[in-house]
C-alpha cells in the first residue's frame, strides 16, 4: 500500500475541520477527494502532505509521515497547492525546475537526470513551448499547466494535488487528467481534490465523498456517486446515465427541502 | 536550471563582471579624487612620487572610508534582496524590520549616556545590542507564528517603538551639543571612520552574509507559496531565522559604524531583477555589488558637492531614493501581489 492514512483529524484555529477520515491509495490509483465548499477536502489534502498539524496517522511506501525527514518527505511526495501561486515572474522553466529541489544537495548543480525530468515534465504538460515566457504572461490554463509540470518534475511516487483542473478549458481539462492517471498508471498514487464529478467518474479508480470534514462514502465513483449520497453531500440531483460501459454524473438541479428526487 | 544552484549563475556572469568593473572604478576614484584634486591621474603620479602628504590621505583617510562603504552597501543591498525574497514583497529593505532603527537607538543611547566618549567602541557596541534586542523579539516571534505580514508588523512596531524612544533622547538631550551630536549620527556618513571601525564590522557583515547567500535555494522554492516551499522540503522557520538573522548582523553591523543610510537596500534588488529573470537568488549577488556601487557613487558625491558643511550620505541617499523609488512604483505596480 504506498498511502495509508487512519483516522485523520485536523483541527484549524479550535474549530475540527476534518473528522476522523481513512483512506488508502495504492500504485496505479487515482483517488479523489469530493465534497461540497468548505467539507474539508483542501485541509485533508494538506495534512496527507505533512504541512498541517493532525492527529492520526499517515503511512507513506510502510513508512510514517511524521518520522521522515524533511527530504524524505519532499522526495516521497509532490504537492500541488490551489490556485495559481508565483510570488516573483520567473521564465516557466525555471519555475518547473523548483520541482527538482529535493533531489539537490545545498550547493549540487543539477544532473543530466534533472533536467530530463525537467524537459519531460514540460513536454507532458504541453509547455514546453512556454518554457521562456514569463508566468505573469501566460494565460490561466497556461500557469495552471506550468505549475502542474512543477510538481510532475518531483517524480515522487505520491502525488497531491489540489483542484490541478480548476481554471482549464475542456480540452486541457482532459489533458490534465488523462496526465495524471499516466502518472498513477507508471506506479504512482494520485490523490486529486476536484469538483468535476464527470471527470472523477471517468479518471478515478475510487472517490471519497466528504460532508463537513467527516466521509459520506468512499469506494468506486458508481456507488460514491448515487442519488441518495450527492442529495446528502452536495444537496444536488444529477442525471446519470453510461456511455460506452462507463457511468457519469450530470448535477442537474438544487435539491431544496420542497423538491423530490427529479 | 543550475542558475539557482551555483553561487553565480552562468547566465549572470557578464552582469557580475559589470558590476564588479563599476565597483573597482568607484573605488579607485574614491581614493584618487577628492577636493585636493579633481584629477585622479595626477593624484595617481603624485601618490606614485612618493608624496607622504597624498599617502596619509589615501591610505589613513580615503581608504577606510571607501572599503567602509563598500561593505556597507554590499550589506544593505543583500539583505533588502534576501528580505524581499523571503517576505515576497518588493517593498521590504532593512529598515522595514526595525533593525536600522533599534541600532540607531542604541547609538543615540550611547551618546546620550556619554558613554561614547568613554571608549571608541562604546557606540557601534551599543548600536550592536540594539539591533540584536530588535532581532531577538523578531526571532521569537518567527518562531511562533510568521505569515509575511505579522512579521512586517512587528517590525514595524519594533521601528516606531525605537524612533519614538529616540525621539525622546533627543528631547531630553542633556545639552545642544550633544543633541548635534546625535543627530548629525542618525543622519548617517562614512566621515572620519577608521580602520578600527572596518575590523569591528567586517566579522559581523562576513556571518551575516553567508546566512543570507545560503537562503538563495529556499527563497526561490518561495516563489511557489509557503506550502508549495515546504512540500519542497524547505524548512520555514530555519529559513527565517537566517534571513533575519543575517539582516541583523550585516545592517546591525553597517548602523552601528555608518549611522542610518536608507533606501539602498530597497533600491539594489529592484534595479537588478529584471536582469536576472526576477529570480531570488540570483538578485542576491548582484543586489551586494549594485548596492555598495550605490553607496561608493553617493559617498564620493557627498565629498565632490562642494558645500560649506559636508552632506551626510543618509540625506543623500534618501534624497536620490525617493524620486527613484517612486518611479520603480510606477513601473512595476502590475508585478505587486
Amino acid at each position: 500500500m504506498l498511502l495509508e492514512a487512519e483516522r485523520i483529524s485536523v483541527s484549524l484555529a479550535g474549530r475540527r475541520v476534518v473528522n476522523g477520515v481513512g483512506l488508502r491509495a495504492d500504485a496505479g490509483q487515482v483517488i479523489a477527494l469530493l465534497g461540497p465548499n468548505g467539507a474539508g477536502k483542501t485541509t485533508l489534502l494538506a495534512a496527507l502532505a505533512g504541512l498541517r498539524p493532525f492527529q492520526g496517522a499517515v503511512r507513506i511506501q510502510g513508512r510514517a509521515l511524521a518520522s521522515l525527514n524533511r527530504r524524505d518527505k519532499a522526495r516521497a511526495l509532490a504537492y500541488l497547492p490551489q490556485g495559481q501561486i508565483a510570488h516573483w515572474p520567473l521564465t516557466a522553466r525555471r519555475l518547473v525546475e523548483l520541482g527538482r529541489l529535493p533531489h539537490l544537495a545545498p550547493w549540487q548543480p543539477p544532473a543530466a537526470a534533472d533536467r530530463l525530468a525537467v524537459e519531460s515534465a514540460m513536454q507532458r504538460t504541453g509547455v514546453a513551448d512556454l518554457a521562456e515566457r514569463p508566468f505573469d504572461t501566460l494565460s490561466g490554463g497556461e500557469r495552471a499547466r506550468v505549475l502542474l509540470a512543477r510538481v510532475l518534475a518531483v517524480e515522487a511516487p505520491l502525488l497531491l494535488a489540489d483542484e490541478p483542473v480548476a481554471s482549464l478549458d475542456p480540452f486541457h481539462q482532459l489533458q490534465v487528467m488523462e496526465l495524471l492517471r499516466d502518472y498513477a498508471d507508471a506506479g504512482a498514487a494520485v490523490i486529486v481534490v476536484m469538483h468535476d464529478l464527470i471527470l472523477a467518474a471517468r479518471f478515478c479508480d475510487g472517490l471519497l465523498l466528504l460532508r463537513d470534514g467527516a466521509l459520506v462514502a468512499q469506494g468506486a465513483p458508481e456507488r460514491v456517486l448515487s442519488a441518495e449520497h450527492l442529495a446528502d453531500s452536495y444537496r444536488i440531483a444529477a442525471l446519470r446515465g453510461e456511455y460506452q460501459g462507463q457511468h457519469y454524473v450530470v448535477p442537474w438541479q438544487r435539491r431544496t427541502s420542497e423538491s423530490g428526487p427529479p | 536550471m543550475s542558475a539557482a544552484l551555483q553561487v553565480v549563475a552562468p547566465q549572470d556572469r557578464r552582469l557580475m563582471l559589470g558590476l564588479t568593473a563599476l565597483l573597482i572604478g568607484l573605488a579607485a576614484a574614491g581614493l584618487l579624487v577628492g577636493q585636493l584634486s579633481l584629477n585622479p591621474w595626477r593624484t595617481l603620479a603624485e601618490l606614485l612620487g612618493g608624496d607622504p602628504r597624498l599617502a596619509v590621505i589615501v591610505w589613513e583617510i580615503r581608504l577606510p572610508r571607501v572599503v567602509l562603504g563598500l561593505l556597507v552597501g554590499a550589506s544593505l543591498g543583500l539583505s533588502g534582496a534576501a528580505l524581499q525574497g523571503l517576505l515576497r514583497n518588493p517593498l521590504a529593505e532593512p529598515g522595514i524590520l526595525g533593525v536600522s532603527a533599534s541600532a540607531g537607538l542604541g547609538a543615540v543611547l550611547a551618546l546620550y549616556f556619554g558613554l561614547a566618549q568613554a571608549t571608541l567602541w562604546a557606540l557601534p557596541g551599543c548600536a550592536l545590542l540594539g539591533a540584536f534586542a530588535a532581532t531577538l523579539f523578531l526571532a521569537l516571534l518567527a518562531m511562533r507564528d510568521a505569515s509575511p505580514m505579522s512579521l512586517i508588523l512587528a517590525g514595524v512596531a519594533v521601528s516606531s517603538l525605537a524612533i519614538a524612544l529616540t525621539s525622546l533622547a533627543l528631547n531630553l538631550a542633556p545639552n545642544p551639543l550633544a543633541l548635534s551630536e546625535m543627530v548629525l549620527w542618525l543622519l548617517g556618513s562614512l566621515r572620519d571612520r577608521g580602520l578600527s571601525d572596518v575590523a569591528l564590522a567586517a566579522p559581523f557583515m562576513a556571518v551575516g552574509w553567508a546566512l543570507l547567500l545560503s537562503a538563495g535555494r529556499e527563497l526561490d522554492a518561495l516563489t511557489l507559496g509557503e506550502d508549495a516551499a515546504r512540500s519542497l522540503g524547505v524548512g520555514l522557520g530555519w529559513l527565517r531565522a537566517r534571513v533575519i538573522g543575517g539582516t541583523a548582523l550585516t545592517v546591525g553591523a553597517a548602523t552601528a559604524v555608518t549611522g542610518s543610510v536608507g533606501f539602498v537596500g530597497l533600491i539594489a534588488p529592484h534595479l537588478l531583477r529584471p536582469w536576472v529573470g526576477y529570480q531570488p537568488s540570483r538578485v542576491l549577488w548582484p543586489s551586494a555589488l549594485a548596492g555598495a556601487a550605490l553607496l561608493a557613487a553617493a559617498d564620493l558625491a557627498v565629498r565632490l558637492i562642494p558645500t560649506h558643511q559636508e552632506l551626510m550620505l543618509g540625506v543623500v541617499t534618501a534624497l536620490l531614493g525617493v524620486p527613484f523609488f517612486v518611479h520603480l512604483l510606477l513601473r512595476v505596480r502590475r508585478t505587486l501581489p
